[in-house]
């Protein structure tokens, strides 16, 4: 195994009378690339005469990037006016170097001149574009989901009801225990947070109102609706991605079943459905971390406790965080859908439609809570 | 060929997954400049060979030389730089779908650290001419190529610093019968420039009639090494099955009086 050591590369330089005779020598291979270069640039800092003879005869080994690099020099000295001879070329090096005619790069394609603003410009108008073909498909697509809902309940044996306890279970039961730890310690720091600063009023007893009726108003469905988008949306998308770069998307549909109601509609409508009760969940342990902490630090009793909760919270600010978790769900579902079904071949385009979708979903999320809070001020609920 | 050094030497292979062993002392020799053909029946764990021989498929018992140097796991193969003297060609061509054409091709040349950055992109002009496809694929995804192409462009990385051997699975399968009789000229071609020792798993009869030396057939957890001519007087069920089948006989109607 002669090859695995690489000798130094060199070039050995012989006068004669009117002609120059170099001898590369050792390996010339893409391992030593970076020693052959300057040797082959010191060759034109060099003044020769007008007749070059390379003689191979000492060359050992050498492969493509070696071959192209005596090649290249030698189209360089050619177009400099220089009359070049090979000599002693092995069969092999011969079949390469010529070969080598066929397969050469031209520097036309290499070195494309960039043009930087109108890059940047371009960039601009792809991203602009993008942007307003992104909300089209967006509410192509919600109508699609529509009128796909609205067939289904008009015809109630499309319903995929397995599908949609599978799912179910899997958006809502599995991800009970993070939304009521993230709503205990949120109940906890609003609480601890409120306290502090009401106390300098002499109003700590209000920190059950700030934090009951913030809970259940807002807070509660909010970070609900950001784990789900951040745990589900993320999750559909991923899903729906894949199967659609394997295919599976196009199998369904050459199977005489609809995508949009056998992967679509069940996910969106299993998210409707969970939504309200994990908001339901999320307001309870919300509750539960705030009275926690106002228990400890406010000496008040539990029953107290309750009791002014009872007071603070009337029944149309619990409908109010309730009624707007079926929204959020569809909002979810159907912008992780979107992004899942927006799948391009790569396993890049899953991760960039994967962060869209998270992104998108708590986007609107907020842009929807925001709208309704004006709405629900206005009618005075 | 005289009795070379074999440039990849499998002894008593042994490979298992949980209680399912795949191959039970698997002996095999590769010699340098020759094109081996792996064959078998799905499962018969051909891929999982050639995962062995790479590193990839943990070995259970027995010894795989490669360029005289005794390989195991991946991590003991990049310390041995083995991986510039091989290229693999994956069965789905498994060209980064993050990176361009150009970039795919030059990710071998980058790792070796010895290639100044320009001379690495015309080398990767030089790979892609090579394998057939046009400069304006230079700048394309791997998602805008064809399969073939795909296939080509894979080839291309493959090749990248000129290895000593070059692995291929499948590389015909899923191509169109020109574009596979394409490809087998290309990898001759190859062989002779590039001075290559080829090892391919293949389905393909006729790029086995065309392309390899000699051939292992994969049957019984075991290898049975020989040309093609040896192999087609085999009495083993599967092997006379397989080469004597109705797709058999088409292919290699010549070869059989």
């Amino acid at each position: 195994m002669e090859k695995m050591v690489a000798c130094t590369p060199k070039i050995e330089i012989f006068s004669q009378k009117d002609t120059v005779i170099l001898k590369p020598q050792g390996s010339w291979m893409a391992k030593t690339a970076k020693e052959i270069e300057p040797l082959c640039a010191d060759i034109f800092q060099k003044a020769f005469p007008k007749h070059l003879i390379f003689d191979l005869v000492n060359l050992q080994d050498f492969d493509t990037t070696g071959v192209w690099l005596l090649k290249r020099t030698f189209q360089m000295l050619k177009e400099k006016g220089y009359r070049l001879n090979l000599q002693n070329e092995s069969d092999t090096f011969q079949a390469l170097f010529s070969r080598l005619d066929v397969y050469k790069p031209s520097y036309q394609e290499i070195y494309k001149p960039h043009f930087f603003l109108g890059k940047w410009l371009v960039e601009l108008g792809r991203i602009s574009i993008s942007l307003v073909f992104l909300i089209r498909d967006l509410i192509i697509f919600l109508g699609q989901v529509t009128v796909g809902m609205v067939f289904t309940f008009l015809h109630p044996t499309h319903v995929r009801f397995t599908s949609i306890v599978a799912h179910v279970e899997r958006f809502g039961v599995n991800a009970i225990p993070i939304i009521s730890l993230m709503s205990i310690s949120l109940g906890l720091v609003l609480a601890y947070q409120g306290e502090e600063q009401l106390r300098r009023f002499g109003a700590e007893i209000y920190t059950i109102n700030l934090v009951s009726i913030s809970i259940v108003r807002e807070v509660g469905i909010l970070i609900t609706a950001i784990l789900v988008a951040g745990r589900t949306g993320s999750s559909i998308t991923a899903q729906i991605g894949i199967m659609k770069i394997n295919q599976e998307v196009d199998a369904l549909n050459t199977l005489g079943l609809n995508p949009m109601e056998v992967l679509i509609i069940p996910r969106v409508l299993a998210l409707i459905i969970v939504m309200p009760l994990l908001a339901f969940i999320s307001d309870l342990a919300g509750l539960l971390g705030g009275g926690i902490m106002i228990v400890f630090s406010l000496d008040v009793s539990p029953q107290l406790y309750i009791h002014r909760v009872g007071e603070a919270v009337t029944m149309g600010g619990f409908w109010v965080g309730i009624l707007k978790a079926p929204l959020f769900g569809a909002i979810i579902g159907i912008v992780s859908c979107f992004e899942g079904m927006r799948v391009t071949g790569t396993a890049e385009s899953v991760g960039r439609c994967t962060t869209r979708s998270v992104v998108e979903g708590i986007f609107f999320v907020t842009i929807a809570d925001a709208l309704l809070s004006i709405f629900f001020s206005q009618i005075g609920i | 060929m005289g009795t070379p050094k074999p440039i990849i030497s499998i002894r008593d292979l042994v490979t298992q997954f949980g209680t399912q062993s795949v191959h039970e002392n698997l002996n095999l020799d590769i010699f340098q400049g020759e094109i081996f053909g792996i064959v078998g029946g799905s499962g018969s764990g051909k891929s999982v060979l050639m995962g062995t021989i790479l590193g990839l498929v943990p070995i259970k018992k027995g010894v795989i030389t490669v360029l005289g140097k005794k390989v195991g796991s991946l991590e003991k193969i990049m310390k041995l730089h083995l991986q510039s003297h091989w290229g693999v060609l994956f069965q789905g061509g498994a060209l980064f779908s993050s990176l361009t054409v150009g970039e795919n091709i030059q990710i071998p040349m980058k790792e070796l650290d010895a290639i100044p950055k320009e001379l690495a992109c015309e080398m990767a002009f030089i790979k892609l001419k090579m394998v057939g496809l046009e400069e304006g694929d230079f700048y394309k995804y791997p998602s805008e190529l064809s399969g073939g192409m795909v296939k080509r462009a894979a080839l291309a990385r493959a090749l990248a610093v000129d290895p000593e051997i070059l692995f291929l699975d499948e590389p015909t399968a899923g191509l169109d019968p020109i574009s596979a009789a394409a490809f087998d000229d290309l990898i001759l071609t190859l062989r002779e420039n590039l001075n290559l020792t080829v090892v391919m798993i293949t389905h393909d009869l006729d790029s086995i009639k065309r392309l390899c030396n000699r051939l292992a057939v994969l049957v019984d957890k075991h290898a049975i090494v020989g040309t093609l001519k040896a192999l087609l007087n085999n009495n083993h069920p599967w092997i006379h099955e397989y080469f004597h089948g109705i797709r058999g006989k088409t292919a290699l109607a010549d070869l059989m009086e």
